[in-house]
């Protein structure tokens, strides 16, 4: 893992255009060995009968034992404002007021959920340090993301559904950026999520679980996954090996046994 | 191949998917076309009938509520963008999106956009609207781009939809294609998709094939089409024989003819 103690110098584009000047040594990464360890772990916990309602492992359920307070529905539209920021800075769109745009891209993007309905509901107290405390953590991001440059192909909001055991267990992810191209011999991409949380051991899980994922899905492991914290400015970065991606499917099929033994 | 098949999008499985050697190709015969022509007819309707793969895989059910959001332009200005791309690889993708905005918006500004059409709901956009609007067309076309890199040299963007206007039934078919391969063995069609494949993702893929065939003035159908679920890490694929297309154009008259019983039962 690197973390990066600098905050006001190193962006996370930096960081990575760092890592990836750094020749690391090839790993042979093994995809199909990941999908069979995870398939044969479902079928230890499930067994052949197919639950009626197939159970869905998503990064909060890592994350939701330790952050709680991000799970509250004002955390939830923060982090909701955040990731329309930085789309918009991803792609180098101007950004004329934090808020304001945030919300109306939010809103846009969103269209008719509960979400929304809280915050229309919100009164102009809540709204006032719902504003300034998008701000700040905007603030934050502008400073340590960095503008990806077009080459490195950034995608926003990137979202995944993995059907496995016979579609009795969901895989959800929604990566907030990736860049880097898959093609080619060996992958160079990179998951990012930007949280507006503080960055913890839960985060590390979530970040395994990225990596699994896009695994499952590309048949091609990333090689970076990394994380900004805009609470407090903090970059993680770590390289994905066979170990990550082994301790990854441990932690899904942990997760699996908890919500199987809580139906 | 017979049936659906499955495969994760691994690069041994879309090699796989993409050979089409000895896979013979079925043609529609104009008898064919006026027997379907016939079916059509002898469903009555009191406008003109569209249908598409999207009302097969819904049981025929009319989408009744439809909006312009950030997701649902993605898939034309990202799919126009990649045609900027083709034409002028120098361009990055959200270049390229600019583009293809700037086309519609250009349409709208000229009066050539038709009320609720994109380029008239992106004219009236706040600027952070615009912003997510290119992130996601932007997202699409590079997602796509890099699959279609996976799929060989022969892949090329689909100039257009396919849409096929039945004869005398007032019914225009739709048939949604990405790309196509086109080969010395022939062609094959490629759909991407959003989410999941549903239950019923094959019936769309046979019946977006056996438009495709229809629109072809030879009536050559494809070798095979397939249906990438990039956010699954799945695709789907079906071959173009007489069977797969005779299956699709029953779905599309059964979709017709629910079409009826819901207006029917509106009328009453």
């Amino acid at each position: 893992m690197t973390t990066t103690a600098t905050p006001h110098i190193v962006t996370l584009i930096d960081s990575l255009r760092d890592a990836r000047r750094t020749t690391s040594p090839e790993v042979a990464l093994d995809s199909a060995g990941i999908r069979a360890t995870l398939a044969d772990g479902i079928y230890s916990l499930l067994g052949e009968a197919q639950p009626t309602i197939p159970y869905v492992i998503r990064p909060s359920s890592f994350r939701r034992d330790v952050a709680t307070s991000s799970y509250t529905p004002y955390g939830r539209m923060r982090g909701a404002l955040i990731t329309q920021l930085m789309r918009l800075i991803a792609i180098d769109f101007p950004i004329h007021d934090l808020f304001t745009d945030a919300v109306a891209a939010w809103r846009a993007s969103e269209g008719a959920s509960e979400l929304v309905e809280v915050f229309a509901g919100l009164d102009d107290d809540e709204r006032a340090r719902l504003a300034t405390e998008v701000v700040a953590h905007g603030v934050v991001l502008q400073q340590r993301l960095g503008i990806p440059p077009s080459s490195w192909l950034p995608r926003t909001a990137v979202r995944s559904a993995i059907r496995l055991g016979g579609g009795g267990v969901i895989l959800r992810d929604h990566i907030d950026l990736v860049i880097g191209s898959a093609n080619g011999v060996g992958s160079g991409v990179a998951l990012i999520d930007i949280t507006t949380s503080i960055l913890d051991e839960s985060m590390e899980r979530a970040l395994r679980f990225h990596a699994v994922v896009e695994t499952l899905k590309s048949g091609l492991a990333p090689r970076f996954v990394a994380t900004l914290s805009t609470a407090t400015g903090q970059l993680w970065r770590f390289n994905v090996d066979n170990e990550l991606l082994h301790r990854g499917v441990g932690e899904i099929l942990s997760t699996l046994d908890a919500l199987v033994a809580g139906r | 191949m017979n049936g659906v098949t499955q495969r994760d999008l691994t690069n041994a499985s879309l090699e796989e998917l993409c050979d089409i050697k000895g896979v013979a190709q079925a043609v529609i015969t104009s008898e064919q076309r006026d027997a379907l022509a016939a079916r059509f007819r002898s469903i009555p309707t009191g406008h003109h009938r569209r249908l598409d793969a999207w009302m097969v895989e819904k049981a025929g059910i009319q989408s009744s509520d439809f909006a312009w959001s950030p997701i649902t332009t993605r898939r034309v200005l990202g799919n126009a963008a990649l045609r900027y791309v083709e034409r002028s690889p120098q361009l990055s993708y959200s270049d390229a999106v600019y583009e293809a905005l700037a086309d519609q918006l250009d349409r709208a500004a000229r009066g050539h956009a038709r009320t609720g059409s994109l380029g008239q709901w992106i004219a009236n956009l706040a600027n952070p609207i615009v912003g997510i609007v290119v992130a996601e067309a932007t997202t699409w076309a590079t997602q796509m781009h890099q699959m279609m890199g996976r799929l060989g040299p022969d892949i090329a963007m689909a100039s257009v939809d396919a849409y096929y206007d039945v004869a005398g039934a007032r019914t225009t078919l739709r048939g949604r294609r990405d790309a196509l391969i086109k080969s010395e063995e022939g062609r094959i069609v490629i759909r991407f998709r959003s989410g999941l494949p549903v239950r019923t993702a094959g019936a769309g893929l046979r019946a977006d094939l056996a438009v495709e065939a229809l629109s072809d003035p030879q009536g050559h159908v494809a070798q095979r089409i397939i249906g990438i679920w990039p956010e699954a890490g799945v695709a789907l694929a079906l071959d173009g024989t007489m069977e797969t297309l005779r299956a699709g154009a029953r779905d599309l008259v059964r979709s017709a003819i629910v079409e009826h019983r819901h207006y029917t039962r509106i009328a009453a």
